[in-house]
């Protein structure tokens, strides 16, 4: 058996890998080598919820985790302060080693076959893809094909007036594929990102800027993390001021994103400076990160500084820039724009509802990240296997992981902008840690061979010994505030920590516990309650999900509807009555009367 | 797990000698357990067991309960029946208690629904079912908030506003922790503002169940005055017991009586005297000092016959300050030198001499009430509160109240305090329908300016 996926880049490693590990031939089609695993925008991995995904791919056996420990050179845990389900794991990684890592990894998985060409077209037959046409001539059979051609679908470039088409900077976009995937039937939508300048290291004023450190003790993603995390540089925090603002509203016409040439929908949460500034006209002051691209290189990220205005326009906002003055361009920031297929044309199991066999991963469903586009590979690399070996698909729900919850998002809702994930989307985050990857997925990994044996008793024997600690807490007591309540209790209280509360009760608790564990436990007994409402609401979700609606259902004859519901149902087409729950205005009442008559009409 | 329990009045609404709260769901022993007191330990299963109804400890009604085990119930769940007096106070208290206790008040015909898909009814009852439901699709379209036209859905909106701007500041703070200038809080402070106006229009709903309702009017007067004569005279039929036995009506009976197209609630209750060692009666004084505190207007009746004694002045006292009208009954046996100390008794009242008995000179108490509905209050202020909405709102001001303290607290974990502003959303999405979390992100991306 094979599965051909097309791509070298997060979501396509991942789509190969899992295809491998599951004991199928993969090949690993990409047009560049050398280009394999880049990370083409910000030297990172990681962040809030993209971490918790990091960790979710390496419970399900993924690279990222692996690649990201084994070449980070400064760790940072975000929302330290707040609660176990909202603290995130973020490196900065040498992107020439995270390349170099994966590289190295890629070409030592058996069955995993790289190869270098441009694929020109999809092979369809009977509806179902059967294999890859290259620009070489040829064709690739396979018994499925998973494309995860990231910006390349007709990529654009823009800086200022300029523009050019390109998947990347300077690397040719993919014309045929993406000519192809429209001739298929596939609707596209025009997504637009950017990415900001690169700087020389020694034509920054450093002192001008904030120090950022990283964490100590270092806190790794995998569970097996391949080398001793250990922090190598700093980041700088700096803030451009008011005169950039003058430079950018007198330059506005020349930017490619209001000049009107790009028509491409950009992502909110990722805002060029010319967007910062004309949308928050009343802020005189925008932060920004200076980032090292790697241990190698003098290169500079200049994290927040993403634009779309000419060259000459970026120098003169960086000259206004206290402490990058001097400041050389190695790269220029530009903006890029290229072709999404509508997710909503997929199953949950990314594959495409209109093509069989043929699955889509990363950038090319409509998301951005890297962290997002590996999940996805994960999953659809997974189905790929499993379909054609005809066996029941792979998916995770809502309340399992992340990338459930972005699976589900994108296939059902579809995209409006680069989709991205936020803990805010997940409505089971209190049980979406990054502490307990283990226990949602370890299961799902073993029964998938995507992880060994070994590696998951490891796993199996740490989340026991969680599990003693916790029911420790809950027989041993203490005295505070001259009452005797159990430790359980006490470290319910707001505040209290797992260390306050080892010093409270004066015996070592974490003795061989990592601070994950400790995290797992905090978690355990901080949000026992809240953790039963939600799994309340899981299995709510899913009686309303598994209530199908008749395609072909009359929404006038549901009895007790107003009107204004029933405009929006007829609309809508809800395929079952948990969509119908996701829509505006829909109420509990709406819902009861629709799975009244259900019930009545089409029988149980 | 289960679904949610439901928790209906499973009887007529009105009058009757006994009515039915009904519970079903997986929870339906534990809310029977939490507001009825007879339960034993391991209850048997169709079994009627004798108690109290009670709201921590303080007893409502006396009452029968029997619990059911799925599949052999109705609804084919499990469920509770409570048996109580057909009191429509008492029946609203039951369904507030259990629904504070974890339920929540039925939608229209789910406890059949729930029976029709575990194959409890067979397809034709169901269709009756269904016809029921459309022919209370009037009713149950106003349950639907978004018909709802005026003061209630703008203040609901009003308070959606305010819990989703909490939402965009705390969810941002977590999202973008590392944008500095992000500062969470603010936003959770314009809470107290929508607490605020739910304890405004929670208020409203008690005086908006008045017009549904009718007014309310107390009967007072000591033991053996004649209330309940004047209560059925009232109503020109016999509906409490009368006798010369003082302290027949131990509890109080309620009936409505219809006068110019407007309905007034017209209270009898037990006659007020100081507290006998009779538990029960003792119990029924205690309720009809409730009733009087309740009551919109008071008929304060006294004796003809006598001088008034301590318990007029002590009823007089309790029944200050509410419109008041002093009926001196029993005018055929009536005495001069009575009236003539029950006028210095009371004076600027003038007392109406009637006979409850007879009916004579009934006709000044149906002018006062007349009177009574002239001076109304202007209702178009009123918001218009149906129970369900009512149980929502009351559990969103407790929502409110438990994101303030917890904002206000030493360290607001701020996922948790994020958990609260989503139960939140999601009881205002109850009656509006639901809140995603992408009206959130839109939110966080339209007040503050994200991304490095």
């Amino acid at each position: 058996m094979r599965i051909v996926v097309i791509g070298g880049g997060h979501a396509g490693i991942e789509a190969a890998c899992a295809v491998a590990r599951m004991g199928a031939e993969a090949v690993l089609l990409t047009m560049h080598l050398e280009t394999v695993a880049q990370m083409s925008c910000n030297p990172s991995i990681g962040g809030i919820a993209k971490g918790h995904l990091v960790r979710e791919i390496d419970a399900l056996g993924g690279a990222m985790a692996r690649a990201a420990d084994a070449t980070a050179i400064h760790f940072k845990v975000l929302n330290r302060s707040k609660g176990p389900a909202v603290r995130a794991t973020r490196t900065q990684n040498d992107k020439a080693a995270y390349r170099g890592y994966l590289m190295d990894f890629l070409e030592s998985v058996p069955r995993l076959q790289l190869y270098q060409s441009v694929a020109a077209g999809i092979e369809v037959r009977n509806g179902r893809a059967v294999g890859v046409r290259l620009l070489e001539g040829g064709l690739l059979e396979a018994d499925a094909v998973v494309i995860c051609s990231g910006t390349f679908l007709d990529g654009r470039i823009f800086i200022g007036a300029a523009s050019y088409p390109a998947g990347r900077a300077n690397e040719p976009p993919s014309l045929q594929l993406a000519e192809n995937i429209r001739a298929l039937g596939f609707a596209t939508v025009r997504l637009k990102t950017g990415t900001p300048m690169r700087l020389h290291a020694d034509s920054i004023d450093w002192g001008a800027f904030t120090p950022q450190p990283g964490d100590e003790p270092p806190q790794p993603f995998s569970l097996a993390p391949p080398r001793r995390p250990r922090n190598r540089v700093l980041c700088h925090l700096g803030h451009t001021g008011p005169e950039v603002g003058h430079i950018v509203r007198d330059h506005l016409h020349l930017s490619a994103l209001y000049s009107g040439k790009i028509a491409g929908i950009g992502p909110r949460y990722c805002p060029s400076i010319e967007d910062k500034i004309v949308k928050f006209p009343d802020r005189e002051r925008h932060h920004f990160y200076l980032e090292p691209e790697g241990l190698r290189t003098k290169e500079i990220y200049a994290n927040g500084l993403s634009s779309s205005l000419p060259v000459e326009v970026q120098r003169m906002i960086l000259k206004a820039i206290p402490g990058l003055e001097r400041a050389v361009i190695v790269r220029p920031a530009y903006a890029i724009e290229y072709d999404a297929i509508q997710p909503t044309q997929l199953h949950p199991t990314l594959e495409s509802r209109q093509v069989g066999r043929l699955f889509f991963a990363g950038q090319v469903n409509g998301t951005s990240g890297y962290e997002e586009a590996a999940g996805q590979g994960l999953v659809a690399g997974i189905n790929a296997v499993l379909r054609a070996r005809g066996e029941p698909p792979f998916i995770l729900e809502r309340n399992e992981a992340y990338i459930g919850v972005m699976v589900d998002d994108i296939v059902r809702r579809g995209v409006d902008e680069p989709y991205r994930l936020f803990t805010a989307r997940a409505e089971y985050r209190l049980q979406l840690r990054e502490d307990n990857v283990f226990e949602r997925l370890g299961g799902h990994a073993l029964r998938h061979d995507l992880v060994s044996r070994r590696d998951y008793d490891r796993e199996a024997r740490r989340l026991e010994r969680r599990r003693r600690l916790l029911r420790r807490l809950s027989l041993a007591k203490s005295r505070l505030d001259d009452k005797s309540e159990t430790l359980f209790q006490i470290l319910k209280r707001p505040g209290m920590s797992l260390p306050d509360l080892e010093r409270l009760h004066g015996s070592p608790l974490l003795r061989g516990m990592t601070l994950l564990d400790a995290s797992y436990v905090e978690a355990r007994v901080k949000y026992e309650g809240y953790i039963e409402i939600q799994e309340r609401e899981v299995a709510k979700m899913k009686k309303m999900a598994a209530t199908v609606i008749p395609p072909d259902l009359d929404f006038a004859a549901v009895a007790g509807l107003s009107t204004e519901i029933r405009q929006k149902l007829s609309q809508a087409r809800p395929a079952t009555l948990r969509d119908a729950a996701c829509l505006p205005g829909v109420t509990p009442a709406a819902l009861n009367a629709i799975g009244i008559h259900l019930a009545l009409k089409h029988g149980r | 797990m289960d679904e949610e329990t439901i928790v209906a009045l499973a009887t007529p609404p009105g009058r009757g000698g006994i009515a039915v709260v009904r519970l079903s769901g997986s929870q339906s022993e534990a809310v029977l357990g939490q507001i009825f007191q007879g339960l034993p330990r391991a209850p048997r299963p169709r079994h009627s067991y004798h108690g109290h109804l009670h709201d921590a400890g303080r007893r409502i009604d006396e009452c029968l309960a029997v619990l059911f085990r799925g599949p052999r119930s109705y609804s084919g769940e499990d469920m509770a029946e409570i048996s109580l007096h057909a009191n429509p106070f008492i029946v609203e208290a039951a369904v507030s208690l259990a629904c504070r206790c974890g339920a929540r008040p039925a939608l229209a015909g789910e406890f059949s629904y729930r029976a029709f898909r575990n194959g409890k009814l067979d397809l034709l009852q169901a269709e009756a079912v269904n016809e029921l439901i459309r022919s209370n699709s009037r009713a149950f379209s106003l349950m639907e908030f978004g018909n709802l036209e005026g003061r209630l859905s703008r203040e609901v909106a009003g308070i959606r506003r305010a819990l989703l701007k909490a939402a965009v500041d705390v969810e941002t703070g977590i999202e973008f922790s590392e944008d500095q200038h992000v500062a969470a809080g603010g936003g959770v402070a314009g809470l107290a503002g929508a607490a605020a106006a739910l304890d405004g229009i929670l208020a409203g709903s008690r005086f908006s169940e008045a017009l549904n309702r009718g007014l309310r009017v107390a009967i007072a007067g000591r033991v053996n005055v004649g209330k309940s004569s004047l209560f059925n005279a009232l109503l020109l039929k016999e509906r409490s017991i009368t006798s010369a036995l003082p302290g027949t009506t131990r509890d109080y009976i309620e009936e409505t009586l219809r006068l110019d197209g407007f309905s007034f609630r017209l209270t009898d209750m037990a006659g007020l005297r100081p507290a006998s060692a009779d538990d029960v009666e003792h119990e029924g004084m205690r309720r009809s000092l409730e009733q009087i505190a309740r009551a919109d207007a008071v008929l304060f009746m006294v004796d003809a016959s006598r001088p008034p004694g301590r318990d007029d002045v002590e009823i007089h006292r309790l029944t200050e300050g509410k419109r008041r009208l002093l009926l001196a009954n029993k005018s055929d046996l009536a005495r001069e030198e009575a009236l003539r100390r029950i006028r210095e008794r009371f004076p600027g009242e003038t007392p109406h001499l009637v006979s409850a008995r007879s009916g004579d000179n009934l006709g000044a108490v149906t002018a006062f009430l007349k009177e009574l509905l002239r001076d109304m209050p202007d209702p178009s202020g009123a918001v218009a509160v149906n129970l369900r909405q009512k149980t929502l709102l009351e559990r969103l001001r407790e929502t409110l109240r438990r994101i303030l303290d917890r904002q206000a607290g030493t360290a607001p974990e701020a996922e948790l305090l994020a958990e609260e502003i989503r139960r939140g959303l999601d009881l205002i999405g109850e009656l509006t329908g639901a809140v995603s979390a992408e009206d959130v992100l839109h939110g966080v991306f339209a007040s503050f300016c994200i991304g490095k």
